[in-house]
């Protein structure tokens, strides 16, 4: 048996199975890797360099697990600790008050349409989306991720668990506590 | 159930993440308090917000980048010159004698005490390799998905190295006559 060969074999099958991966997940990668950067620029970077890691450990890569979601396992980790080593991006630290003014109400009014009327409908502009990728790019890393996974991505909790390796009440704590900070970000504009 | 716990479980009750008892106490309250009926409604209008976000897509072509950088990764194999070694001076009796059952028993162990790497396949047909027994010596059987025998041979020594980056955990088995070293990667975990 001629175990350079076994290598070579194996090598050309991961590639070309990586290769039909990145294929059909870029798109979608890259889209979080932009809620979670808020630029372009850096959206490419953390795409690229995620499912380069990603493709360094395809031999540990479980099956059972949607690969988009090992993908966004990865993402997190390197969005969260590498970035955090050298912070690149605009990061906020989770014992950092956000917003809030001395009053403990939000300093940072943003206008967004009246919802009420009919909320599916409502054409997104490129005003009210600046500032809705403003106002997630100001939270803190771990409740940024956990809010792109689950209304971008539409994750589960027990997946965005598996992806942020936490438990679920950890998962529905930071939900719960980025999307009260978004909320105060646009502070009265939302009913 | 009063507000501020209420307040707490508003996310999940909108993701459909709570369990039966507690999504109805939530429901029953956003029936009667209009403070957190109001709470629920901005939750709600700011995920359809988020969810209606326009997909982003990068300006160049970035799968063709990202391919171009895999493939220009090294491969993950050892070098050929692995498999040429010449093992002559490896193989006296007294290294045998000690090495090789020492090599099976660490075989042996990782595959009993570590029940998540009970299945031990090799690329790319997903074959297996596996130790014939305590009794048998550094022998090892060697098959393929479907469990037939592929091969089984005896070796002198047997030396599994750990995972290092970029290569997995590796297989060494080192045959009776010296000659080529093989090498095979193990690769845990089920058979794909």
């Amino acid at each position: 048996m001629d175990a350079a060969r076994i290598f070579t074999g194996a090598v050309r099958n991961d590639r070309r199975e990586f290769d039909s991966l990145v294929n059909r997940c870029h798109r979608q990668a890259y889209n979080v890797a932009y809620r979670l950067t808020g630029n372009q620029s850096d959206a490419e970077d953390l795409t690229q360099e995620s499912f380069l890691r990603a493709y360094r450990f395809f031999d540990r890569y479980n099956r059972e697990m949607p690969f988009e979601n090992w993908l966004y396992r990865i993402m997190s980790r390197v969005f969260i600790d590498e970035l955090r080593k050298k912070p690149r991006f605009r990061t906020q630290s989770l014992d950092q008050p956000l917003f809030a003014s001395d009053d403990g109400e939000s300093d940072v009014l943003m206008e967004i349409p009246d919802l009420n009327s009919d909320p599916e409908r409502i054409l997104m502009d490129e005003t009210l989306e600046e500032n809705l990728q403003n106002a997630l790019t100001s939270l803190p890393q771990e409740f940024r991720v956990a809010v792109s996974l689950a209304d971008i991505e539409g994750l589960s909790y027990e997946e965005i668990a598996e992806v942020m390796n936490c438990s679920l009440g950890t998962v529905r704590s930071r939900l719960h506590r980025g999307r009260k900070l978004l909320r105060r970000y646009f502070g009265a504009s939302l009913s | 159930m009063n507000c501020s716990k209420v307040s707490h479980m508003l996310s999940a009750y909108m993701d459909g993440e709570l369990q039966g008892v507690e999504h109805r106490l939530v429901h029953q309250h956003l029936t009667h308090c209009s403070k957190c009926a109001k709470e629920y409604s901005g939750l709600l209008q700011m995920k359809r917000l988020l969810s209606g976000m326009r997909m982003r897509e990068s300006d160049g072509d970035l799968a063709a980048s990202i391919i171009e950088k895999v493939h220009s990764q090294p491969d993950r194999t050892p070098d050929v010159a692995w498999t040429t070694i010449n093992l002559r001076g490896l193989f006296s009796v007294r290294t045998l004698m000690i090495a090789a059952p020492l090599a099976a028993l660490t075989l042996m162990m990782l595959i009993v005490h570590h029940p998540a790497q009970n299945i031990i396949t090799w690329h790319p047909s997903g074959g297996s390799v596996s130790p014939l027994g305590p009794d048998q010596g550094p022998k090892v059987r060697i098959s393929n998905d479907n469990g037939s025998e592929v091969q089984s041979v005896n070796y002198n020594t047997i030396q599994i190295l750990p995972p290092q980056q970029p290569y997995p955990s590796r297989l060494m088995l080192f045959p009776d006559n010296p000659g080529q070293l093989q090498v095979y990667m193990l690769f845990q975990g089920p058979k794909h």
